[in-house]
């Protein structure tokens, strides 16, 4: 029909290449929906590669990569393990994964990267806050202009997608939700595209915007890249392998990371408590009987979990199941055991961390401490930060919350009061408290955990994944 | 649309179905006795200002007595409805009170006994002004939980129903992996296509085996693998897909099952459908708009469009003297898998002809356009197309060099107003062809007729061929008969007729003489003139005509 060249343009996450029809291209399928060959976004590079290498003639309309300034990175000097990092991504195409500690200077890497680049990025974070931070650090260390003198640069403008906001710059920072539910529409406008916490981008939907981004240049970064669920493996096809990874004991031979030390004080349910801890407990059991499972296992969980939408036996002992976890964490006894540690260390900066809300609100009720939720508004949270920062305030009690990468000023004790047992949970934790100490104070963290409960259980699993990241 | 995990199914035979609520109000017990005291208690709450997590724990009770998931679907919907905010009693800041009693905690080495924190507590009142008790409220006033009902937009229980039926099917389509539906009607289709579009979804348009027309929904990536990911644009797309008065819709929804990930068929139309969901008026809850009514209320796109139905109507009648059926918007023509709804559609004995106006646009739009009609007009180069009959009106001023390039015997142009004159040729030709077609293949028996006078209109409408297919093809059988209207009257009826009617000179008298002869009325003028009689009228009276041999 045509004898003019292929052409490539850009399509709702895809790239399309029509007028193609006698050859054959790696990766790309035909759909006879539009009669074009169409690939994802992902394989951009490759295809140009491919045609380039096949002395093919084609037309490129695919990138709209946003105009950026020459970009420079002022006032952050890089440790040597983080300009290690930079250069084994560099040489492998800037692709690829780097694996620090919480603490150990993440964003820096990231803000190099985009200075190495010199292209139009866009920072995909998992929360508000993270977007918060990113932003303003990359507005503090990176200037646009031209030439070296620093009185022509200027401070850049950063773009910002989520959280009700919506602007594109050439430097953008955006949450996975809004990246997700946007890539269609601006998969070819980034050259680079950085993942922070790029654990969570292999999950089935986030999974799409690594597919859907046209960027030939892609950066992932995460303290922890193994997930329970082996997702992992993906990783390689989505951003690039892991170029460089560094362990927190390893960080801490290094001396940039504080010591610390790790303490279990177990506590008994109340009479009444463990009353109606086993009540609930065994009702759980029996039910499962009932059902004809044998054990409690994890694969037995999942199944009494699809069951209970439509079978109130299975639905009861789930709600036991829940009730029984729900006492053992929040144990009146772990309130007066917290109370001992907090006399024991009266104006030492402290975090408190529980699994829930509920148990947030109380100790704050209780010992009037400042919170911080998911729920707690900006200025509220701003200002519990900044006290506890300056001193204002020792203690602060926090649930999930502060588990990902938010800066938080350094603390010298972590108060483990109920978790779940994954390791990259106490990880993180352990990051917040990770910072350097000038006066070279070991850190430390201690969990409360209720005896005799199933509790002991979810913190063992803890502890032995805790080893195997940083062993 | 609910969160996924309120969503009610069932299951059966690679089958799934969302458990939509009975409208029917049966009794206390039932979905409509459940949706009434839900929305009794968010009433009851708006009115004493209640707060919501009181409100919550009532509605939580009926957990006890329903599906769980019904009841919370239901509040979900309800809370939608309603605005929870601070309490008047509201004294103070809580955000200021909290910090200011962290501050002062914090600077004592935290309240760690009960008497620490009641002093705290009442330092703070003081310095506010308040009274311990109001700081200890004030303090968490903001809480979620805390809030109280400030406003309830109340709704009836059919009309919670009905929209909870709306949004469980949506939410049942969250993880759908291809959609396919059907409406009736080109404005349904026009309503539900803009929709599709609008989420970001890929279409297709297909004829079904059984020649109805059925659109395909997916997205650009589930060329490459099955995915759930246009889900969610799906679900936003199908309230204006049911709020055809007559739709159809089915689609693979995946599912998690205890081993791995499953495929289930779900399938709905208007008719298995019927009184769940709002007809025909839109979603009304989803989107206050009023609805698209019946098909009198079309709203026009354009003020030529009108002028020209309005025109053509006034000329012609609905399927009257001229014979040919108008309808404005029919269903789709497909070009290439796109939509094309052309304006109008002139229909008569099966042929059917469609009129598009293009008039003021802009140049992309043009552009589309213009490749759409390449597409489905006959000697275009498009072997799809299927001699599909299709006219063009093009406002000369504003749209001619796009048009340029379409078969010029389609396209004709205008200023103004559309000329009714060359889609009339256009007709009559048809017409024409019709007849041409017809003589040639129909054949008409008049056993048991009166040969002497042939009623060849109501032979035509019996044959369902156009009166002048039917005078042709019986006059080709007798020759000698003459044509009077839509009636054949034979020779030897016509020489007794004119035996009769010697001597008569009175008007009145003669249509006596042909009444007696089964002359119809309606042709006894036409015939008296065939015969070669004027008819002369002194004044209006007939009883004072009289009739001359020429």
């Amino acid at each position: 029909m045509t004898n003019t060249s292929p052409r490539l343009f850009f399509d709702k996450g895809t790239i399309c290449i029509e007028g193609s029809e006698l050859v054959r291209i790696p990766n790309t399928k035909y759909d006879g929906r539009n009669k074009v060959l169409r690939s994802y976004g992902l394989h951009y590079q490759e295809i140009i590669e491919y045609l380039e290498k096949s002395d093919l003639d084609f037309i490129d309309q695919v990138p709209r990569f946003l105009p950026s300034p020459v970009l420079q990175m002022r006032n952050l000097e890089l440790r040597d393990y983080q300009k290690q990092a930079i250069e084994n991504w560099a040489k492998s195409s800037m692709r690829g994964c780097v694996i620090l500690p919480t603490g150990a200077g993440k964003t820096a890497v990231g803000i190099r990267a985009i200075e190495k680049a010199n292209a139009s990025t866009l920072v995909i974070v998992p929360t508000i806050d993270l977007m918060e931070q990113w932003k303003s650090n990359i507005s503090k260390y990176l200037f646009g202009g031209g030439s070296n003198s620093s009185t022509d640069s200027k401070n850049i403008q950063v773009g910002k997608l989520g959280g009700g906001e919506e602007e594109l710059q050439a430097v953008t920072v955006s949450t996975y939700d809004s990246a997700y539910l946007r890539a269609p529409a601006i998969g070819n406008q980034f050259e680079l595209v950085i993942f922070d916490e790029v654990h969570h981008l292999p999950a089935p939907g986030y999974r799409s915007i690594a597919e859907q981004f046209v960027a030939p240049y892609r950066l992932g970064l995460t303290a922890t890249i193994e997930r329970e669920d082996g997702l992992h493996g993906m990783i390689p096809y989505l951003t690039g392998g892991v170029v460089f990874r560094l362990g927190p004991q390893e960080l801490s031979a290094q001396r940039h990371l504080a010591e610390y030390t790790i303490d279990r004080r177990q506590v008994s349910l109340t009479t009444e408590e463990q009353q109606e801890y086993e009540d609930n407990y065994s009702k759980f059991l029996a039910n499962l009987k009932k059902l004809g499972f044998k054990t409690p296992s994890m694969h037995n969980l999942k199944r009494l979990i699809m069951m209970s939408n439509r079978n109130k036996i299975a639905r009861d002992a789930l709600l036991a199941r829940n009730k029984a976890n729900e006492i053992a964490l929040n144990s009146r006894s772990k309130v007066g055991e917290l109370q001992k540690i907090l006399q024991e260390h009266k104006r030492v900066k402290t975090i408190i961390f529980t699994q829930n809300n509920k148990m947030v609100y109380h100790l704050s009720d209780r010992f009037l401490i400042p919170f911080i939720t998911y729920k707690t508004a900006k200025d509220e949270r701003h200002n519990v930060l900044d006290g506890f920062k300056s001193g204002r305030y020792s203690v602060i009690a926090t649930s999930k919350v502060l588990d990902e990468g938010v800066d938080v000023p350094d603390a010298e004790l972590g108060i483990i009061l109920s978790g779940t047992g994954s390791g990259r949970e106490l990880v993180q934790r352990l990051g917040r408290l990770l910072r350097p100490k000038e006066d070279g104070r070991k850190a430390k963290l201690i969990e409360i955990v209720s005896r005799q409960t199933r509790e002991m259980n979810t913190s063992a699993r803890r502890i032995t994944a805790l080893r195997k990241n940083t062993g | 649309m609910l969160p996924l995990e309120l969503l009610r199914t069932r299951t059966s035979g690679g089958k799934i179905t969302p458990l939509f609520c009975e409208v029917g109000s049966g009794g206390s017990g039932g979905d409509y006795g459940l949706a009434d005291k839900l929305i009794t208690h968010f009433a009851n709450a708006q009115k004493t200002g209640e707060s919501k997590g009181s409100l919550l724990e009532k509605t939580a009770l009926l957990e006890s007595e329903h599906d769980y998931k019904l009841v919370r679907g239901l509040s979900a919907l309800l809370e939608r409805r309603s605005v929870f905010g601070s309490s008047p009693s509201t004294v103070a800041s809580p955000v200021t009170v909290r910090r200011r009693l962290f501050e002062e905690s914090s600077a004592r080495g935290l309240a760690l006994s009960d008497s620490q924190r009641q002093d705290i507590i009442r330092l703070i009142a003081s310095q506010m002004r308040l009274l311990p008790g109001q700081v200890e409220a004030t303090m968490w006033s903001d809480r979620d939980d805390n809030l109280a009902t400030t406003r309830f937009d109340s709704v009836s229980p059919k009309d919670l129903i009905l929209w909870y039926n709306l949004s469980l099917a949506q939410t049942l389509l969250f993880r759908c992996t291809g959609l396919e539906f059907h409406v009736k009607g080109g404005l349904y289709w026009k309503q539900a296509l803009r929709s599709v579009k609008r989420y970001g979804l890929m279409y297709h348009l297909e004829h079904s085996p059984d020649d109805s027309i059925k659109c395909v929904l997916e997205g650009a990536l589930s060329l490459f693998k099955m995915t759930d990911r246009y889900g969610t644009a799906m679900a936003k797309a199908l309230p204006s897909i049911v709020s055809a008065p007559e739709w159809e819709i089915s689609g693979s929804i995946v599912r998690k099952t205890g081993d791995g990930q499953k495929i289930y068929q779900f399938e709905l139309s208007s008719k298995t459908a019927a009184g769940l969901f709002h007809s025909a008026s839109g979603a009304a809850c989803q989107n206050s708009g009023g609805g698209a009514g019946n098909d009198d209320d079309h709203v026009y796109d354009s003020a030529v469009e009108a002028q020209f139905a309005k025109t053509f109507r006034q000329y012609f009648g609905d399927g009257g003297r001229l014979g040919w059926k108008i309808s404005r918007e029919p269903d789709p023509l497909i070009a290439d898998g796109k939509a094309m709804i052309p304006d109008f559609l002139f229909e008569r004995f099966g042929r059917k002809v469609y009129l598009e106006i293009v008039g003021f646009w802009t140049k992309e739009y043009l552009e589309r356009k213009a490749q759409k009609l390449r597409a489905l007009l006959p000697g275009t180069g498009n072997a799809d197309s299927t001699g599909i009959d299709l006219l063009v009106a093009v406002n000369s001023e504003l749209a001619c060099s796009q048009m340029g390039t379409i078969s010029s015997d389609r396209v004709f142009t205008f200023k103004k107003n559309v000329p009714i004159k060359p889609i009339l040729e256009h007709l009559k030709k048809i017409d024409k062809a019709i007849v041409e077609e017809k003589v040639k293949t129909t054949r008409i028996r008049l056993d048991g007729q009166d040969l002497d006078l042939i009623p060849a209109g109501e032979v035509a409408a019996a044959h369902g061929v156009p009166d002048e297919a039917a005078l042709q093809i019986i006059a080709a059988d007798h020759p000698r008969h003459l044509v009077v209207g839509t009636y054949l009257i034979s020779k030897e009826r016509i020489d007794a007729i004119k035996q009769s009617l010697r001597g008569i000179s009175e008007f009145i008298e003669a249509c006596k003489v042909l009444t007696f002869n089964k002359i119809p009325d309606s042709c006894q003028a036409d015939l008296l003139s065939k015969l070669g009689y004027n008819v002369v009228w002194s004044d209006l009276n007939p009883n004072n005509a009289t009739i001359v041999e020429e």
